[in-house]
């Protein structure tokens, strides 16, 4: 390596340790201690009921719109109508009866 | 004594019993490190900030995992650029699913620029993310190469070679006037 690589090679670590960043915005650890006793418990609760709720909601969901499919009588009745129990739709123009 | 005056180990031992207090100044004490660090991989910026946090927290819960066979400083360092690392890979995965644009980055907003540092962080942005961590750590931090191979779990040899491309790429990025 020249004396020129050594040269460079130092006039760039001088500018990269110039370059290096010594703080966040201003309230970094107010945001940090915030979202530590903020967000932890709550965090935690809606991940556990989260689990409990929406298993039991997507069965609901999903037997509700069985049992309507089953159930449509009328003729003309899409598939997504009867799902969701929808007055059947006249001439595609959005127009329900 | 106030935790101003306490060492890094009675914080760490108080912080592990619950006290917020002595985690809030182990954050004050070591915001410059993760700083530079996160800093240095993502750029300036909310994403940046962030990852700091999210750098601090995974601190604070792996305190009972902290032995302190590392100095805090290197355990930090690790656990930020270990996070920078995933940041940029979750980036890279956004942009490739929505803009199809094959993992170009974005430009973080500078809000303390000095034109040199804007400079030199446009450059960095400009590395792969492997190449970025070895500059980060060895020529930002001032790590020894073998500090920096232990940090990112690479050979002593990979170092040497990525920091030798790393540095090619950087002198033809900041330094157009000399001879390159």
């Amino acid at each position: 390596m020249s004396d020129k690589d050594h040269e460079r090679d130092a006039r760039l670590g001088d500018m990269l340790r110039k370059a290096a960043a010594g703080r966040f915005d201003a309230g970094f650890e107010n945001r940090v201690i915030g979202r530590l006793v903020g967000d932890g418990p709550l965090a935690e609760s809606l991940t556990r009921y989260f689990g409990w709720i929406a298993v039991p909601a997507a069965a609901a969901c999903l037997t509700l719109a069985v049992g309507n499919v089953v159930l449509a009588d009328a003729e003309g009745v899409t598939m997504v109508e009867a799902m969701f129990g929808l007055p059947p739709m006249i001439g595609g123009l959005g127009l329900y009866l | 004594m106030t935790t101003l005056d306490c060492s890094d180990d009675r914080l760490v031992e108080r912080a592990r019993a619950g006290d917020h207090e002595a985690f809030r100044q182990l954050v004050r004490r070591y915001e410059p490190v993760v700083a530079s660090t996160v800093i240095g991989m993502l750029g300036q910026g909310a994403d940046a900030d962030d990852v700091g946090q999210e750098t601090m927290i995974r601190l604070y819960r792996s305190l009972d995992r902290f032995a302190g066979r590392s100095s805090l400083k290197t355990y930090l360092t690790r656990i930020a650029i270990n996070a920078s690392l995933d940041a940029l890979r979750r980036r890279r995965r956004f942009l490739k699913r929505f803009w199809s644009l094959g993992g170009d980055e974005p430009e973080p907003q500078d809000s303390v620029d000095v034109s040199s540092r804007h400079e030199v962080h446009r450059a960095l942005r400009q590395l792969t993310p492997d190449h970025r961590a070895v500059v980060v750590l060895r020529l930002m931090q001032g790590y020894s190469t073998q500090e920096t191979a232990d940090l990112l779990n690479l050979p002593v040899g990979t170092v040497l070679s990525r920091l030798d491309r790393a540095k090619k790429r950087l002198v033809m990025l900041l330094m157009v006037d000399d001879d390159v």
